[in-house]
């Protein structure tokens, strides 16, 4: 602005000399896409760096500037993977079974099974590149009720074999789904103890409207780790069903 | 039709050695589910043979042919395995 005479004197603005609720958002200068204004140690205006997705806006104390940080993951249930089966001959689960996690529990829901089946599991050591099969690597023990079948075997185990499975055989060409939760602990422990997963759940054993309940275990004979399971009909696939691993920190 | 699995939630084709593998799986278990069924059936059969249907069988011929019907179905299963 041009002035005849004199330039008149500058004198600092004031809180007076602007009103309340005049600066608006495109008064602002430009900033970056996420970060959150806030004030520094110095009480002056300051910004709080964008995070990444998932991160939340958290207190670091009196006398800081929050910041955009991780949500701790303890004791908590996570869900590492879920997977729905659709006319699938295997379900593979190949990652973060190792030591993040206090104890596992996998849940297999409304499972069911193109015609009459056995639900196998395998371990694997080496990422799912190869599933132990050796002939004395698994074993298994079950006792259940059945509700209005013929010939199930309620109570049942193997001896050291190939496989392991879940109770006995699903007669999912019914219309009745299976459910399982089993849980299991220490994939990573190697050297001394053999790994142990226990399980209870449900199946059709013979047609529709009849149901065994069941409870058992499976052992995987070796004393190595583990960090991938295997699940998979003998024969036949899983026509519908959906696996969820969950991972679950105690403190 | 091409099989698949689920690895980690991503579908994954068979590879051709996996499918022949399956069918040899497949395989496999047409000729031992028959005689798993037979065992299961037998252990069922043998499991209904209560001593009530012993004392039954002792006392009256409707128990005795009860009885020897039962064996006969058992007999039946045995010869499938």
């Amino acid at each position: 602005m041009g002035y005849i005479g004199q330039t008149p004197t500058a004198v600092p603005l004031d809180g007076d000399d602007l009103s309340d609720d005049i600066i608006t958002l495109a008064k602002m200068a430009s900033g970056t896409d996420g970060n959150v204004i806030t004030f520094d140690a110095s009480g002056n205006p300051a910004y709080v760096a964008t995070g990444t997705d998932g991160q939340v806006l958290t207190s670091t104390g009196a006398g800081s500037a929050p910041a955009f940080e991780a949500i701790p993951a303890s004791g908590v249930w996570n869900v590492i993977q879920k997977q729905t089966a659709s006319g699938s001959s295997a379900i593979e689960f190949t990652s973060n079974i190792n030591s993040t996690y206090d104890r596992y529990c996998l849940t297999i829901d409304r499972l069911a099974c193109s015609g009459s089946a056995q639900v196998r599991m395998l371990v694997s050591d080496d990422g799912g590149s190869s599933y132990e099969a050796d002939s004395a690597d698994y074993g298994w023990a079950h006792q259940g009720f059945d509700v209005g079948g013929t010939g199930v075997t309620n109570n049942s185990g193997s001896a050291l074999t190939s496989y392991s499975r879940f109770g006995d055989t699903f007669n999912n060409g019914s219309t009745t789904p299976a459910s399982i939760v089993m849980w299991f602990t220490a994939p990573d422990e190697a050297g001394t103890y053999e790994h142990t997963f226990e399980y209870s759940g449900s199946y059709p054993a013979d047609s529709d409207d009849d149901l065994t309940v069941i409870h058992g275990a499976i052992l995987f004979a070796g004393t190595t780790a583990f960090n991938a399971l295997k699940f998979a009909p003998d024969t036949g696939t899983f026509t519908v069903g959906t696996f969820t691993l969950y991972g679950i920190k105690n403190t | 039709m091409a099989r698949h699995k689920m690895v980690d939630g991503v579908k994954v084709m068979f590879t051709e050695a996996e499918e022949k593998a399956r069918d040899a799986e497949e395989a496999e278990a047409s000729v031992r589910r028959p005689k798993e069924q037979a065992l299961r059936l037998i252990e069922k059969l043998e499991s209904s043979i209560t001593p009530r249907r012993i004392r039954d069988a002792l006392a009256n011929d409707a128990g005795k042919k009860w009885v020897a019907d039962v064996e006969a179905l058992i007999a039946t299963e045995r010869g499938k395995l």
